[in-house]
């Protein structure tokens, strides 16, 4: 029988270096950081263009998000990499496979990265308010490199796929909720930067008022119509993985949990913001619990999808804790390193300025 | 390999990863060593009192942020995806023995890009010591990398008594990686101070010309003396079998070692004569000979190392075509294509089609159809195919090709497939 199973790569001979459980876990932890700085390049990049064509100050919105942005899409990329990594050691099989498939399309990524940050700063460091083109190009960049991910992950999922793809039968873009799952990451992506900018309108001191008041009324719209939308493009992405996935969605004590607190973090944020009045800390709050949450359910929909062909937890362990320990130990030090550091950066940039201006 | 092959004809996957790699590897190497260069002429130009000096400095630094944390991140990541694209299987076994290596690397790479992102943006708007601070720190996070990266690099080549224990740091620190870790060191310092003449070759104050021309002439030739040191080091360290190869064994590779060591004495006295003796006459043109010649023996040093682990990709454990050491025997008796199911994916029974399915299984990774690699293929293969079955059949003998894996039958096939070939190739070069 020539099933799509046989096809299917059977697992790395190699033990795991540590329980599977362990790199889901970090899978799960470092995807929240890397979602924290894509959101807001993502989001952002949206944002950049869509603003620009706003009366009320747009432009100076506009190149204030591409100057911010040039920082989150390095650290986008620095963060990317651990989930790539932990990805491969649990679902390396799914994840190479579909890689392959997607074949330039996939490598292509990185040059889009490449090409958009190079676009950035050409935006970002044109005089007045020129460069707006660069914007546009680096903007359709990253949203290629969005689709690619999205296509990337839901073909891994999706073995059933791949021989149709592989033999030119089917465009690889034909997988299941493909359309649903890149426009609800791209809603979650911009309703997060509305809320950054509303912060951010705050905490920029350099900013004029006027110019913090259009950016914290547009951050606020942002959030508001995207996250409205997501009433739509949620429940439509929920269906489209079909009745097997969803319904393991629901049974799964998690993933209905996290799924409820995600829905109710947002349209709590959509009610403050329309009834109530808001405030950007609870609003910060909200969507923060919203992202967490939906990172979880993600896991639960990962595994609803992978556990159908294989178990990760029955794979060989041959655990390496002197390594995994020095791991933790290095990543302690880096935070308490970084965070020292940026305390003292604070101070001295504050000194600095009084200094100057005596 | 039971995973899918990236099939691109006329390009071949190995060509992918060796342009990748080229931009990385030079890029990687300048950026840990500009780091240093930096926190050392930020101090010296601290202590100078001509502000053409700091100037300079923040100008060098520019490189870092412009060049090293976005093309070098960039290709670094490039680097895996090309990987995991062309060799699957030798991707999946480095990261199921390194995961928690890889990880360390990672967070080393965080501190890198967030230091330099402070360091460039905080010109002028901090004090110069904490800003000569965060240049240590990203100093150090890229040197780190460094060292994380260079014990799975060198692990591929000599995994030393890692093949039979299997454990993490007998892998990490085999024989070839404090050898390596030097010689890289060496050439982190030469990169960096030959990128930074590009920039002193724009400076027009003398005195500044002059006093850093020196520094960074010093800075490039302690590094060349390190690589000296290391990569002999590294020869001597390799197992003898193999580093014949680059020792007179085989004549391209002995070339390529050769090259390396020649274009290193070309470069250090280029280098001394336009930093020591005459720096202010540094210039653009001396630049960018400069960044040719060096750039030139320290990548004639990575494809020999490449090509010293052929026909592996790690070294008597797992060959370039995916198959481990170990289950040759089952292949043979089983058939490549019970294990390479996606190089005939419609599965197809004919001879042509099986033959075509084994090339991909086991040739194509290094050689393709068409340009990479396709030499010395097709001067070795011959339009009869009981020819062909004789050169499968001797290439237990050669050092730098994998046995033929696979049933008597698979092996007639590909036998024929390569008769095809050589016949089409013969016809394509009487119509040119």
């Amino acid at each position: 029988m020539n099933s799509f199973l046989n096809y299917i790569p059977a697992p790395d001979i190699a033990p795991l270096p540590s329980p599977g459980w362990l790199f889901v876990f970090f899978i799960v932890f470092t995807l929240i950081l890397h979602l924290l700085f894509m959101n807001l390049t993502l989001g952002g990049s949206i944002l950049m263009i869509i603003s620009r064509w706003r009366k009320n100050y747009g432009k100076e919105i506009s190149k204030e998000i591409a100057k911010f942005n040039t920082f989150t899409i390095s650290m986008t990329i620095t963060t990317g990499v651990a989930p790539l990594l932990f990805i491969q050691v649990v679902y390396g099989q799914f994840f190479y496979s579909s890689s392959v498939i997607l074949g330039w399309k996939w490598l292509l990524v990185l040059a889009a990265i490449a090409a958009g940050y190079y676009f950035y700063y050409l935006y970002k460091l044109a005089p007045d308010y020129k460069g707006f083109g660069w914007g546009v190009a680096a903007t359709i960049l990253l949203l290629y490199v969005a689709l690619m991910l999205v296509t990337n992950t839901s073909l891994s999922m999706q073995p059933e796929k791949w021989l149709p793809i592989y033999t030119h039968k089917i465009s690889a873009f034909d997988v299941k909720a493909l359309v649903p799952r890149f426009l609800h990451m791209l809603l979650a992506a911009i309703a997060f930067t509305g809320v950054f900018l509303m912060a951010y309108s705050k905490l920029r001191k350099s900013l004029s008022s006027e110019v913090a008041k259009a950016m914290y009324d547009f951050g606020k719209n942002s959030f508001f119509g995207a996250t409205l939308l997501q009433i739509i493009v949620g429940p439509w992405f929920f269906f489209a993985n079909g009745h097997e996935i969803y319904s393991k969605i629901i049974s799964n004590p998690v993933g209905i949990i996290f799924l409820i607190i995600g829905i109710a973090a947002g349209l709590l944020g959509v009610y403050f913001v329309a009834v109530k009045g808001e405030s950007v800390m609870k609003l910060s709050v909200l969507i923060i619990i919203a992202m967490v949450s939906m990172v979880i359910v993600r896991r639960v929909v990962e595994n609803a999808y992978f556990s159908k062909y294989f178990d990760y937890t029955k794979l060989k362990v041959s655990p390496q804790w002197d390594v995994f320990i020095l791991f933790c130990l290095l990543l302690v030090g880096l935070l308490i390193v970084l965070f020292i550091t940026f305390k003292k950066n604070y101070f001295e940039l504050k000194n600095k300025k009084e200094a100057i201006n005596g | 390999m039971d995973y899918p092959l990236w099939v691109i004809p006329g390009i071949g996957g190995a060509m992918v990863i060796a342009v990748i790699s080229v931009f990385h590897v030079f890029i990687s190497h300048f950026a840990v060593g500009m780091g240093l260069y930096t926190a050392l002429a930020e101090k010296k130009a601290m202590n100078s009192d001509n502000p053409e000096a700091m100037k300079f400095v923040k100008r060098t630094s520019g490189l870092i942020l412009y060049v090293s944390a976005i093309i070098g991140a960039i290709t670094g990541v490039g680097i895996w995806f090309s990987i995991a694209l062309v060799h699957p299987a030798g991707t999946s076994a480095l990261i199921h023995n390194f995961v928690w290596g890889w990880a360390i690397e990672w967070i080393f790479f965080v501190l890198e890009i967030v230091a330099i992102l402070i360091y460039y943006y905080t010109w002028d708007k901090v004090s110069a010591k904490f800003h000569n601070f965060v240049a240590w720190l990203y100093f150090i996070g890229a040197y780190l990398s460094l060292v994380i990266i260079n014990g799975i690099i060198t692990f591929q080549l000599t995994p030393g008594k890692w093949i039979k224990t299997h454990k993490f740091w007998d892998g990490f620190f085999n024989p070839t990686y404090f050898p390596s870790l030097v010689g890289r060191t060496g050439v982190c310092l030469m990169l960096a101070a030959i990128f930074a003449t590009l920039i002193l070759s724009f400076v027009k104050d003398m005195d500044v010309k002059t006093s850093f021309g020196k520094f960074t002439g010093i800075f490039g030739i302690v590094g060349i003396i390190l690589t000296y040191i290391g990569f002999y080091w590294w020869a001597k360290a390799i197992p003898a079998n193999v580093a014949g190869e680059f020792l007179g064994g085989n004549e391209t590779l002995s070339e390529f070692f050769r090259n390396a060591a020649i274009l290193g004495v070309i470069t250090f006295i280029v280098l001394f004569i336009w930093t020591i003796i005459i720096p202010k006459r540094m210039n653009i043109i001396v630049a960018i000979v400069l960044l040719i010649l060096g750039q030139a023996a320290f990548g004639y040093y990575e494809f020999t190392r490449e090509r010293a682990r052929k026909p592996f990709v790690i070294r008597d454990y797992m060959y370039s075509t995916g198959v481990l050491v170990n289950e040759v025997e089952k292949l043979n008796e089983k058939g490549i294509l019970s294990k390479v199911k996606w190089a005939n994916p419609l599965n197809k029974k004919d001879k042509l089609s099986i033959g075509e399915a084994v090339f991909k299984a086991e040739c194509m990774i290094c050689h393709d159809w068409y340009h990479f690699n396709s030499k010395p293929l097709f001067s070795s293969i011959s339009d009869d195919p009981d020819d062909n079955l004789d050169i499968l059949d001797s290439l237990d003998g050669n050092n730098l090709m994998p046995p033929f894996v696979g049933t008597d039958k698979e092996k007639e096939a590909l036998a024929f497939y390569l008769a095809k070939l050589a016949k089409e190739r013969e016809k394509e070069g009487k119509n040119e």
